[in-house]
């Protein structure tokens, strides 16, 4: 099978470099043959991987450990999901994960794409292919070939490294992965449009789905990442500002901004060169995040053993960036903006400057992950940037951009009169200020998260304000039950809403966050039957009694399991469990270091997170680490919420004649005209 | 044969309850195979327990100790703070060697400031988990706000200076209708009515007074 796998990833190569040539020739264009050959290529190109990660996976399946990549990830004891999943444990294997799935996206993009902006897929055909050429030629020349065969055969593989033995890892990377390759697409359009010179908006329209799909994968991407950190590391936190997890934030970020400003282009006709400027810029910081990742530049949990593939990735890293900005250059003239910004205190005006924070924050992020390099660099000095760093300088951006999500849905398009701005803001600005009012009252004195939590009730009152105008007016026009208006009123206006939820979405994550600050750890060392209480931030008591510590044999393991009894306040709530794990191969050998399993017990309000740290001198002497961390769930609902809002932006189906006036005579109301159509809604 | 059909109660229902967390459940006690030996419980295998831990001293020491680990990275090349490193990662001998530093040092006296310029002596300022706020770390901590700032100040002048053009252009227009390029006084008329002429003559002269 290996032969098959070399084979597919040569022929691949060779195709790839054919199409690219004759995409960006031109030669296309007065040749319809010419064009479908290279839409058949992208095709062809598709198959090609696919039967090269069939390859792969059949050797990992059937434990080919004469395939040095299958003898370094899978054992012949190790569970069949995570003998699959380590298809994208490795170096190697990931990158013929990248190539393969960026061949499915670009197929897709061949397939899916409108009529009417068919013009511009030759191009796009031309820049995915290149980049997987760029691929390929990283796994054939770059020593990291996936199908590499060792000069023996061993009896057993080195297994899967136990801290990816979890759910979330058969997941997290391959959604991370999907968010990145699908930001070639946007990339590939935006490319398409100024080679082609077809710089109205619809290379916009052509990929919104897809610029929609990146940002939500990326996002499930990196909750996910969240949550593994959160139940599998052990630290009893989700976040800790680590490169890798800095380099996945930085493209959401700027999709984030690239969301937003892609309404204004479509609307107004403005920001053409910023929103090219942003979709190259997205590109190019999804191989960044990647040039992080293998090339081990900065140290990083996640760094993937360091290699010279981190060599080639800065190379295509300058030569991508080098060309795409000199291109944009040449057609910068031809960028100008059908309109102009009327009134800074408008909806445009709003989109701005959240443009600005989303990209200040992304740059924030950046420079501090760059910061230990430039230090050294500059003065020969190496310094630690790490948690208090970041949190220090982006927590008070971050509450900006929070303000922001509350406002720019307020403020009408174009320009924002006094009265308009008063009635729209009256409600979300008590809600805000009942708020912080309330919390301080009940004894809060953090300032940073009594003033994010304040912001997070004005958010609320803007979000609750929009849901019940506009289900008031369908309730009024239409006759229809309030629930059945609030239903039909998010069906027939799904960006709308869908991003309202969205930003709900980011709300809940806030306010998680900023209970985060309310975190308390506990050290105890307990011998069976003693008990340890200690007192969350809530207010609650919680009584802990160590049981004892038991040893078991399980499928690939040796578990070392201790035991406590949980009662709060009084209320006994049952028996749980953290463990040691030492993995052992099929002949019984330890594998790996010995891993940790917590135990959590969460609830809406707060997590009890306990670690078996171990055991003292051998014996059933336990010491434990007890963690509470207030809103921890709410981190998990805020994702869930993000997946439903932005699934439901990205839904097919147009809403109605009758609903668009009934949009329109809503947002009219709004806009401060003496236009009667507010007598309609009265 | 029964109704089967879903109604949207139960279907919401089934959808809150999927979102309400249950609370903890009670698990049973895992069963003990390698049941341990002797009157204090010794591990049939306590080397699958990892390394052996120490004993934790007084709870109100510990949080004082614990408040400066946590600002000290450990030098085992993870990139955590002590405490975390220590309590996190049970294979790691550098963390409880560095705690143990870090008590002996408390409970002789030492502050939490001396203990880590200490550490800063040491190892570098690298040992600390954020650089401090000085020389050239001030452009770590700074330079992004400073950036948003500059940028918002920008676009607010930029939109300033482009309104002031128009409002000039359509003043020119206006006062000089035979003055033509604008779409709107193809006949040389001026362009808007003498009420709104005169709005904009005010809203110019404010601007130039």
């Amino acid at each position: 099978m290996t032969l098959l796998g070399q084979f597919a990833l040569w022929s691949a190569l060779l195709l790839g470099i054919w199409t690219t040539v004759l995409s960006f020739s031109g030669r296309w264009q007065d040749r319809p043959d010419l064009e479908r050959a290279i839409t058949r290529s992208v095709y062809a190109m598709l198959l090609l991987l696919a039967a090269a990660a069939y390859a792969l996976w059949y050797g990992l399946l059937n434990h080919d450990f004469n395939i040095e990549y299958v003898a370094s990830y899978t054992s012949r004891n190790l569970p069949t999901y995570y003998t699959v999943a380590a298809f994208w444990a490795g170096q190697k294997g990931s990158l013929l994960f990248w190539a393969f799935v960026l061949s499915i996206f670009a197929a897709l993009a061949q397939w899916i794409t409108p009529r009417r902006y068919r013009s511009l897929l030759p191009h796009v055909a031309g820049v995915t292919t290149a980049i997987t050429v760029f691929f390929l030629i990283v796994m054939l020349f770059g020593d990291a070939n996936p199908f590499e065969r060792l000069a023996f055969t061993p009896p057993d593989g080195r297994g899967l490294n136990p801290q990816l033995q979890n759910i979330a890892m058969t997941i997290h990377p391959p959604m991370l992965y999907l968010g990145y390759i699908s930001i070639t697409i946007p990339f590939a359009f935006g490319m398409a449009a100024l080679l082609s010179r077809r710089l109205d908006t619809g290379w916009i329209h052509a990929i919104r789905k897809w610029t929609l799909v990146s940002w939500l994968f990326l996002g499930v991407g990196i909750t996910l990442g969240m949550w593994w950190a959160y139940v599998e590391l052990g630290w009893g936190g989700y976040w800790a500002w680590d490169p890798v997890e800095n380099a996945s934030l930085l493209p959401w970020l700027t999709m984030t901004a690239f969301l937003h400003s892609v309404m204004i282009q479509e609307k107004r006709g403005m920001l053409k060169r910023w929103n090219m400027s942003l979709v190259i810029g997205s590109f190019l910081l999804s191989i960044f995040g990647t040039f992080i990742t293998r090339s081990g530049v900065i140290a990083s949990v996640h760094s993937f053993t360091q290699s010279d593939v981190g060599y080639f990735f800065l190379a295509f890293l300058l030569i991508a960036g080098v060309l795409s900005f000199t291109l944009l250059y040449t057609r910068w003239p031809a960028l100008e903006p059908d309109a102009k910004l009327e009134a800074v205190v408008s909806r445009e005006g709003a989109f701005l400057f959240n443009n600005l924070m989303l990209i200040g924050i992304a740059f924030s992020v950046l420079w501090g992950t760059l910061f230990p390099i430039l230090s050294e660099w500059v003065r020969g000095t190496k310094i630690t940037v790490g948690p208090p760093f970041f949190n220090r300088v982006n927590v008070p951006l971050g509450i900006l951009l929070l303000a922001l999500t509350g406002i720019g849905p307020l403020i009408a398009w174009r320009k924002a009169s006094t009265a308009n701005l008063r009635r729209q803001f009256t409600a979300p600005v008590l809600t805000g200020l009942l708020t912080g009012a309330l919390l301080f009252g009940m004894g809060m004195r953090d300032w940073y998260v009594l003033v994010s939590l304040g912001i997070g009730g004005f958010v609320l009152g803007t979000l609750t304000q929009e849901f019940y105008r506009g289900t008031r007016a369908r309730h009024r026009m239409y006759q229809e039950a309030w629930p059945t208006a609030f239903t039909r009123l998010i069906g027939r206006n799904r960006r709308r809403y869908g991003g309202y939820i969205v930003h709900l979405a980011i709300l809940t994550y806030f306010v998680a966050f900023a209970g985060s600050a309310f975190k308390l750890d506990r050290e105890e060392t307990m011998l069976p039957g003693e008990t340890v209480e200690i007192r969350s931030p809530y207010g609650h008591t919680y009584s802990i009694t160590h049981l004892g510590i038991s040893q078991y044999d399980a499928l690939n393991r040796m578990v070392t399991a201790a035991s406590f009894q949980v009662s709060q306040d009084g209320e006994p709530l049952g028996i749980m469990t953290s463990e040691k794990r030492q993995h052992v191969d099929s002949f019984g050998r330890p594998t790996f270091q010995p891993s940790t399993e917590v135990a959590i017990r969460s609830t809406l309000q707060e997590d009890l997170y306990a670690v078996f740290a171990g055991a003292v001198e051998g014996t059933e002497e336990a010491v434990y680490r007890f963690t509470i961390i207030p809103l921890v769930w709410w981190v998990w609902f805020g994702g869930g919420l993000l997946v439903v809002g932005g699934l439901i932006t990205m839904w097919p189906g147009a809403s109605t004649p009758g609903d668009r006036r009934l949009q329109a005579g809503y947002g009219a109301s709004l806009a401060d005209r003496e236009v009667r159509v507010e007598a309609v809604y009265e | 044969m029964s109704d089967l059909r879903l109604t949207r109660r139960a279907l919401f229902g089934a959808g809150a309850a999927m979102l309400i967390a249950r609370r903890g459940e009670s698990q049973d006690i895992v069963p003990d195979t390698l049941a341990g030996r002797g009157a204090r419980g010794t591990l049939y295998n306590p080397g699958a327990a990892g390394r052996s831990m120490p004993r934790t001293s007084d709870g109100g020491d510990e949080l004082a100790i614990q408040a400066i680990e946590q600002q000290l990275k450990c030098q085992c090349g993870c990139g955590l703070d002590v405490f975390t490193c220590r309590t996190t990662d049970f294979t790691c001998q550098t963390s409880p060697e560095l705690h143990r530093e870090i008590a002996g040092l408390y409970n002789a006296g030492r502050s939490g400031e001396e203990i880590k310029q200490q550490f800063i002596d040491q190892y570098g300022v690298q040992v600390l988990m954020a650089p401090p706020p000085e020389g050239f770390n001030l452009a770590g901590y700074l330079l992004p706000g400073i950036l948003i700032l500059f940028g918002a100040i920008v676009l607010v002048f930029a939109f300033r200076r482009r309104r002031r053009k128009t409002l000039a252009k359509a003043t020119l227009i206006a006062r000089n209708p035979e003055v033509q390029g604008s779409p709107g006084s193809a006949s040389g008329e001026a362009i808007g009515s003498p009420e709104e002429m005169a709005r904009l003559e005010r809203a110019l002269a404010e601007l130039e007074t």
